[in-house]
């Protein structure tokens, strides 16, 4: 058995066995806050762009934030209107929209849309920031879109009060940055994001460009927490800072042991030289 | 020579989207309206002509029955099976969402769980602290790490804040210095096929 | 289109930006002599390939999931670079792909490399391979097949996404030597824990230049050089006259 064998079984059962210990929310911090502002302030009526951008390799971390967030605008009743520059996307938020919009009493049409993926990318969300109905002629369950209510005042992509944007990668915030608020510079973007997605946009929200964002689990427990919700980011975060802490260990044991090492091979090169 | 088509079509097309762009001209913006229009097209085409690339390649794999030709089998009838679940019955149907929830999802998401298991090997043996340098990463991986996660704020409320400090400023401004080389990068290239000079994808 | 037009400020930098590139360019065709500092992961290609060759196995090599941006382009040089060198040594490569576009050129490159080498008849066209668009099923079938080919080395040239640890680190675990390099930053992490060699950023751009020693991508690496110690001036200048007060400069170029 190799030491990587070793490894991987020693950490198997560790984050399985903390999976079972309860954990609370934490308080939320200034990224965060600044999401969950950003949608708060917003009058009542608004419309929000959420995008899907992710993919169902990234569930764990991303549909706990869109749960959270999706439950915050409609509690608010800001309307929703969602769409995906990836594929996979949109079949998560059609459940969790139409789930969160049931209960929340809300109506598909009226108050929210998932009008699902469109391909193309850059040259997609190009076109959207003028039209949006050019680009999705029909929504995610083929209704069309050109009677829609909750379309009814919205043109273009940059006419929305708010984008949320839930993205397992850099490129998706920096895509609506790079072809919408470019040439639009009152597009305000808040984004949910995997923890490796963060280092690459500190530039934008040093500047501003991006608000605030929600980062993982510990983002989405963070945000469970000022709606009041607890939900799968909560309940996941012991397993998910066990599996940290046994990171650290590892990192700790490797070095003394190559320490260790390293001291006994100078013994012997000494003995040798005698 | 006989590769001018592609690379005049290359040509026409990004100088006029290029201009388009710098001078909001209706005739230009309308030309290039069209051409990212076509290119939602072509990126839908494109998924289309990798699912044929697959069948041809795993199809010749079950005619020679070659090593692995069971897992070729097993591939077009899943693939082909999608496809006419998801064109016949539409995306919203049962079938369909039952297809992705409760086989391609936790499919995907425990390959992406194994990635857990490599970094624990990777931080075993990659992080040793062989020179200065590799102290400065280890310490600032393991203070990020830290205040990004439950574990140091509960050790001590300063954690998280230096966690944020390393991201907001050392981080970013690393992270400014590849992103402007990377721009950069890319507006050669943009140049570079504008002007006909890159033709490595044409002409091989 | 409402508000498409770009503001002046983007479109003077852009032709100050066009400029430089194209003078150099020119430069270069003429002439110039442009030094490139030693790249150790562009150097480690050619022992990746020499490694191949006594071992008698294959070479892997990937895109990743780029399509067609400035890294692709970059790739592309590398790869015909290896293709052509590994017609003349002998070994073979092995091209596994996740854009089908970027598939379909990379067969164009190798065929066309193999048929401009001393031995076209060594090119066979399973050399390239499309495996699947999903980044991490395309990465457990690339695993799959350095293992199944027995592959001696691996070089990546993109990303992979979220999949790019599962592909370095799985390489790493069969033993390959391994060259990679990205100009994306979330990735960068994991190329450097589990490869032998990274490029990072627009090293990868330079390695048209290095590997081929073709003028028009030397020139640009001089205008590159030109264009950081102009925005280095840029910067430290606003920086002071943001000290002293004077923002003008500034807004102008950020309206």
């Amino acid at each position: 058995m190799k030491t990587h064998h070793v490894i991987f079984i020693a950490f198997g059962i560790i984050v399985i066995v903390a999976m079972f210990i309860p954990s609370s929310g934490k308080e939320a911090s200034d990224k965060t806050m600044a999401v969950y502002n950003a949608i708060e302030k917003l009058p009542s009526g608004s419309t929000i762009l959420l995008g899907a951008d992710f993919e169902a390799a990234n569930r764990a971390e991303m549909v706990p934030q869109m749960e959270a967030l999706v439950r915050h605008i409609m509690r608010r009743h800001l309307k929703i209107i969602s769409i995906s520059m990836w594929d996979q996307g949109p079949m998560f938020a059609e459940r969790i929209l139409r789930k969160i919009g049931d209960e929340e009493g809300l109506t598909y049409g009226i108050d929210y849309v998932n009008l699902g993926y469109a391909a193309g990318a850059q040259s997609m969300v190009r076109l959207l920031k003028d039209d949006i109905k050019a680009v999705y002629k029909t929504d995610f369950s083929g209704n069309k879109t050109d009677d829609m209510p909750v379309l009814k005042d919205i043109v273009g992509a940059g006419d929305v009060s708010l984008m949320v944007d839930l993205s397992d990668s850099p490129s998706g915030p920096t895509t609506y940055l790079e072809q919408i608020q470019s040439f639009k510079k009152d597009f305000r973007l808040v984004c949910g994001l995997t923890a490796a997605s963060v280092p690459p946009i500190m530039p934008y929200v040093e500047s501003g460009q991006i608000e605030g964002y929600i980062i993982g689990l510990k983002g989405a427990s963070e945000y469970e927490g000022l709606i009041g919700k607890k939900g799968l980011g909560t309940i996941s975060l012991s397993a998910q800072s066990v599996g940290q802490a046994m990171i650290l260990i590892l990192i700790l044991i490797g070095n003394l042991a190559f320490l260790w090492i390293r001291k006994i091979k100078g013994k012997e090169n000494a003995e040798l030289g005698k | 020579m006989e590769n001018w088509l592609p690379i005049t079509i290359t040509i026409i097309i990004a100088t006029i989207g290029f201009a388009g762009v710098f001078s909001g001209l209706p005739p230009l913006m309308g030309i290039l309206r069209l051409g990212m229009f076509w290119m939602i097209i072509i990126g839908g085409v494109a998924a289309a002509l990798g699912a044929v690339n697959l069948l041809q390649i795993h199809g010749i794999k079950v005619v020679r029955r070659g090593s692995g030709s069971i897992y070729s089998i097993i591939l077009i009838i899943v693939m082909l099976g999608t496809i006419i679940i998801g064109i016949s019955m539409s995306p919203q149907s049962l079938l369909y969402r039952f297809l992705f929830e409760f086989i391609f999802t936790p499919l995907s998401t425990a390959i992406f769980a194994i990635l857990s298991f490599f970094i624990a090997s990777a931080c075993f043996r990659a992080f040793r602290i062989r020179t200065a340098e590799a102290l400065v990463l280890v310490i600032s991986a393991t203070l990020v790490m830290l205040g990004k996660s439950t574990l140091g704020e509960s050790i001590s409320p300063y954690i998280p804040k230096i966690g944020e400090w390393v991201m907001n400023i050392p981080n970013s401004a690393g992270s400014r210095g590849i992103l402007l080389g990377a721009s950069l990068g890319g507006i050669a290239v943009f140049l570079r096929v504008i002007l006909g000079i890159e033709r490595g994808h044409f002409l091989g | 289109m409402e508000g498409t037009q770009t503001t002046l400020p983007i479109f003077v930098l852009f032709v100050i930006i066009a400029g430089i590139y194209i003078y150099n360019i020119i430069r270069a065709r003429k002439g110039l002599n442009v030094n490139i500092r030693p790249i150790k992961g562009l150097v480690a290609i050619d022992e990746a390939i020499g490694r191949a060759v006594e071992m008698g196995r294959p070479i892997h090599f990937t895109l990743g999931i780029s399509r067609f941006f400035s890294d692709t382009f970059a790739a592309f040089a590398i790869l015909r670079h290896l293709a052509s060198k590994c017609a003349e040594m002998g070994t073979y490569p092995i091209i596994t792909n996740s854009v089908v576009t970027v598939h379909l050129a990379t067969e164009e490159i190798v065929r066309s490399a193999y048929m401009a080498s001393n031995y076209p008849d060594r090119y066979r066209p399973d050399m390239v391979r499309f495996i699947a668009k999903d980044p991490f099923a395309y990465s457990v079938g690339a695993l799959d097949v350095m293992r199944q080919e027995n592959v001696a080395s691996n070089i990546m040239i993109g990303t992979f996404g979220s999949a790019t640890l599962l592909m370095a680190e799985g390489g790493r675990i069969l033993n390959t030597y391994q060259i990679a390099g990205t100009d994306d930053l979330e990735q960068l992490p994991f190329y450097f824990i589990s490869c032998d060699y990274t490029l990072i950023g627009e090293e990868i751009y330079g390695a048209g230049a290095h590997l081929s020693g073709d003028k028009n991508v030397l020139g640009c690496l001089r205008g590159e050089d030109w264009l950081k110690i102009g925005i280095i001036a840029l910067i430290l200048t606003f920086t002071v006259l943001g000290i002293i007060g004077i923002n003008a400069p500034l807004d102008w170029f950020s309206r």
